[in-house]
């Protein structure tokens, strides 16, 4: 799966998780925050990702402040499915 | 008067109350406040008690001063303003906030924030307190700050007709924020504040000497007997670790668990705010610097959100045997925070 499916389908969980955000309006390279995620909404888009990929990530990894923005998300899930 | 004041607020280093957040949400990085917020906020405690809303039992952690602290601190002016008075002052209560933002005053108070939350009318009422800092006449709306409106602190506007029902819906028995000290007042409280002169001086000895009772687990609130003593079953220090980890496991066990994270919340803005303090101590010469006590803090920061992020997590999945892993976290931020902090009051 290259990067451009992970961030779609990463899309699809959050406007599923966070019906009031639309994805279009989502700028992958601007923080989670200014996207409408808080640490509760991150830690259930990133449960679903788990489910959606096939991967796990540790608690250490739930934390907002980890991830500059989605990008970053979306390559720590590239990471983890090589 | 004005079309639309706004008066400065910064986004709250600590959100675990909302004493806290509003305290925070004014002062942010003034300079004099740092002076008295690094030099207290260190003692950490809880005790059980039945949370005013629901009537379930909670562990109620926070930190030291806790829902005094903007009596307490000596960069506000803390007012409190009974109904009467500002019915028999201004007629009523949007005049009064309008007005007081005027004159530079936030207002902080409970209100039913039920009317707020929803557009039609309900049977019940949520008090909570409310912390306003601006007005905007042609939208006729509150700028406000509170933890109600989304699942963090956030800051957000509300109608004039919402907060003007919301306060006039609260009897003076069910004004919490008043209940404890004032009871049978209903009213606000008006916050200005005093930061131009410096009226407290960074305290090493004081520091020293809370850290000594936060590393003993010392009834800290011994000293205050004068002014409250009215729980005897709180927990202090380093021992608030342990109430933690049976209240979470109390918590994850009962038949329908409960993912209450409030008190992992607090334990983790405390672990925060004890970094930034050792930054600031060590900026400020107090202490010596050392990158590797700072590294080693970090760690037991970043343990705390682990925990509470797991508790998120384990609401989310229903897992709860993951919930043995908060107690790992919780034993290896425990004994690293000790030997960090009692390294410190050696240099203090």
């Amino acid at each position: 799966m290259d990067k451009n499916e992970i961030k779609d389908k990463l899309l699809e969980i959050i406007e599923e998780e966070m019906p009031e955000v639309d994805k279009a309006s989502i700028d992958t390279t601007a923080s989670l925050a200014d996207d409408g995620l808080d640490s509760v909404s991150l830690i259930k888009v990133i449960v679903d990702a788990e489910k959606t990929f096939d991967v796990a990530f540790d608690d250490r990894e739930l934390a907002l402040n980890k991830y500059e923005n989605l990008d970053d998300m979306v390559e720590l899930i590239e990471e983890k499915l090589q | 008067m004005a079309n639309k004041v706004v008066l400065p607020v910064k986004y709250p280093a600590v959100t675990s109350w909302q004493w806290h957040a509003t305290l925070f949400s004014i002062l942010g990085d003034d300079e004099n406040a740092k002076r008295w917020i690094y030099s207290n906020y260190i003692q950490l405690r809880c005790y059980n008690i039945a949370e005013y809303t629901t009537g379930d039992e909670i562990l109620l952690c926070d930190m030291m001063p806790g829902s005094s602290a903007m009596k307490e601190c000596p960069y506000l002016i803390f007012s409190l303003i009974t109904k009467p008075q500002i019915e028999s002052y201004c007629g009523d209560v949007i005049d009064f906030i309008v007005k007081t933002i005027d004159l530079g005053g936030y207002v902080y108070g409970a209100f039913d924030e039920a009317k707020m939350l929803c557009d039609v009318s309900v049977d019940y009422k949520f008090s909570h307190e409310l912390f306003i800092y601006g007005y905007n006449m042609e939208e006729e709306v509150f700028y406000v700050g509170d933890f109600t409106f989304k699942d963090k602190y956030s800051y957000t506007t509300v109608s004039f007709e919402k907060v003007k029902s919301g306060f006039d819906a609260l009897t003076a028995g069910e004004d919490h924020v008043f209940k404890d000290d004032y009871k049978g007042t209903r009213g606000l409280y008006v916050i200005q504040k005093n930061t131009d002169n410096r009226y407290y001086d960074i305290d090493p000895a004081l520091i020293k000497d809370t850290l000594r009772e936060y590393l003993n687990g010392d009834d800290t609130k011994n000293h205050f007997r004068m002014m409250r003593n009215r729980f005897d079953d709180t927990v202090f220090g380093v021992n608030v670790y342990d109430a933690l980890l049976a209240r979470v496991d109390k918590q994850l066990h009962e038949e329908e668990p409960d993912f209450d994270i409030r008190a992992l919340h607090i334990a983790y803005d405390h672990k925060v705010l004890m970094l930034d303090r050792l930054k600031y101590l060590m900026a400020n010469e107090v202490i010596p610097f050392e990158q590797e006590l700072l590294d080693e803090y970090a760690i037991v920061v970043d343990n705390m959100l682990a925990a509470r992020n797991l508790l998120v997590r384990i609401s989310v999945t229903n897992e709860i045997e993951a919930g043995a892993r908060i107690k790992t976290y919780l034993n290896d931020a425990k004994a690293k925070e000790m030997a960090i902090l009692s390294h410190v009051v050696n240099e203090l």
